[in-house]
């Protein structure tokens, strides 16, 4: 078993993809519900937040207070319209850089401001808005690159360093989870999914049937001790090439996020982290790649797959 | 020069990443606990990865029984997940558990009923739990969750 690397700058294009169309399902489900979620007459009101405020960050709140914002409504509308276009931009790879920048601050401003009301899934936006940033994304799969006619690719060793930090990144997040679960007294006895898909938040039309099935202790416990197994395993597992164990190990994991959209309902939540383990690991899924496939994405792909292979020993 | 900097920049930006994640236990230190704060409000980076952990737990959930035109009794529910208002609410209900909090919850949710309703009377605001019956009872009789309460109020618009 040889450790291995599997480095494709198609990846980074799903890293922007992904976050824009996040973004924009963001803004959708969002948008008819601004002024309660985000304004100072809301569900979280001056009470909540001035305690709560930090004073070194910029957050939605201030830039309101600072602008001496009267109209909060047209503001966030206004607010929110600029985030979508920013996103559609990114989307599309159209001024990648601005657009991202764009999406990062309104998110960041609305993520300080209120993050009361924050759940997982604005986190990991949030992380993988700072990497859409700071990453050349824009050279891969964009109209940037269309309009200026670049031939240009990513150095192979820098795409190495950008795919290996969301790789540990993406580690670190499985490993932490389920080693904080280990040890609580649900997930060692097997029950943990059976108290979760019975809270009423996680209600969907496919719980009445799951709860059927995980009614039966066995296999509430294969469920229960599965996602345990995945989220400590992964970090480690993912790095060993043998057979086809890293592809299945990804496509696990992305089974597990379906099964957590279908079944508790958290579908943002489920499609920002399948974004994150495509954009780290989805080489593995094209261990050969169609160089004719490629050769859309990046026009010197033939010496460029050369040059990755002798980085990383191996072929991708 | 620059590929250098880069990589060490993102060697530290992984390093607040692990330090920020909770997996290792430091003592409270404000410093410590400041600058990861400084560094994850502003990059995303140093935010903890531990859910439903070390259990699972009961989810939070207000009902409220509100008395339109002195005849209909309007029954709501927040912290059932409806839709993105409802699974936020959730989460700030979610993150405190104590009784201070729970009644100014209340507060900010008769808020709400009374903006909804404008003909609304009194509101009786009822927070607390659904508990899960045992799987054995559930295969046998499809028993319900029941639900417990924990905190209650009644409040009027003036």
């Amino acid at each position: 078993m040889k450790p291995v690397t599997f480095n494709h700058a198609i990846q980074l294009a799903v890293l922007r993809i992904g976050v824009a169309l996040t973004v924009l399902a963001k803004i959708w489900v969002e948008f008819d519900q601004l002024d309660m979620l985000f304004s100072q007459h809301g569900i979280i009101q001056e009470v909540l937040t001035k305690p709560l405020d930090i004073s070194y960050v910029i957050s939605l709140p201030k830039v309101i207070d600072f602008f001496g914002i009267q109209n909060e409504h047209l503001f966030l509308t206004s607010l929110y319209t600029v985030f979508g276009l920013a996103a559609c931009f990114l989307l599309l790879g159209f001024q990648t850089k601005i657009s991202a920048f764009i999406c990062l601050l309104i998110h960041l401003m609305v993520f300080n401001g209120y993050n009361l009301l924050a759940f997982g899934f604005d986190g990991f936006l949030f992380s993988l808005l700072f990497y859409t940033l700071i990453f050349p994304v824009e050279k891969v799969f964009s109209f940037d690159r269309l309009i200026k006619g670049s031939t240009e690719v990513i150095a192979p060793d820098r795409l190495n360093l950008y795919l290996r930090v969301l790789q540990i990144h993406l580690c670190i997040v499985y490993f932490t989870a389920g080693f904080s679960k280990f040890g609580g007294q649900e997930w060692m006895n097997g029950t943990a999914i059976w108290k979760a898909i019975n809270q009423p938040q996680f209600y969907t039309e496919l719980t009445p049937f799951v709860k059927s099935l995980a009614s039966y202790p066995w296999i509430s416990a294969v469920l229960t001790w599965g996602t345990l197994t995945i989220e400590l395993f992964f970090p480690f597992l993912i790095w060993i090439r043998w057979g086809k164990m890293q592809a299945s190990l990804l496509i696990g994991v992305i089974i597990m996020h379906v099964f957590i959209a279908a079944v508790m309902g958290l579908q943002m939540f489920a499609w920002i982290m399948i974004v994150f383990d495509l954009s780290a690991f989805g080489g593995v899924l094209f261990r050969k790649p169609n160089l004719r496939f490629l050769a859309i994405f990046d026009r010197k792909s033939n010496t460029y797959e050369e040059k990755i292979s002798g980085l990383n020993g191996c072929r991708n | 020069m620059k590929h250098k900097l880069l990589k060490g920049f993102l060697i530290f930006h992984l390093c607040m990443v692990v330090l920020g994640s909770g997996l290792m236990e430091i003592s409270e230190n404000k410093i410590y606990d400041g600058i990861i704060l400084r560094y994850s409000s502003w990059t995303g980076g140093g935010f903890g990865y531990s859910f439903f952990s070390p259990n699972v737990g009961n989810q939070t959930v207000v009902k409220t029984y509100t008395l339109i035109d002195h005849k209909t009794l309007k029954q709501d529910a927040f912290g059932a997940g409806k839709d993105i208002l409802d699974c936020r609410f959730s989460s700030v209900l979610h993150t405190f558990r104590n009784h201070k909090a729970y009644e100014l919850m209340s507060r900010v949710v008769a808020s709400y009923i009374f903006a909804k309703y404008p003909d609304a009377g009194p509101t009786y605001i009822s927070i607390g739990e659904y508990m899960p019956p045992s799987m054995n009872e559930y295969r046998l009789s499809r028993k319900a969750n029941r639900f417990r309460e924990i905190c209650n109020g009644t409040y009027t618009y003036k």
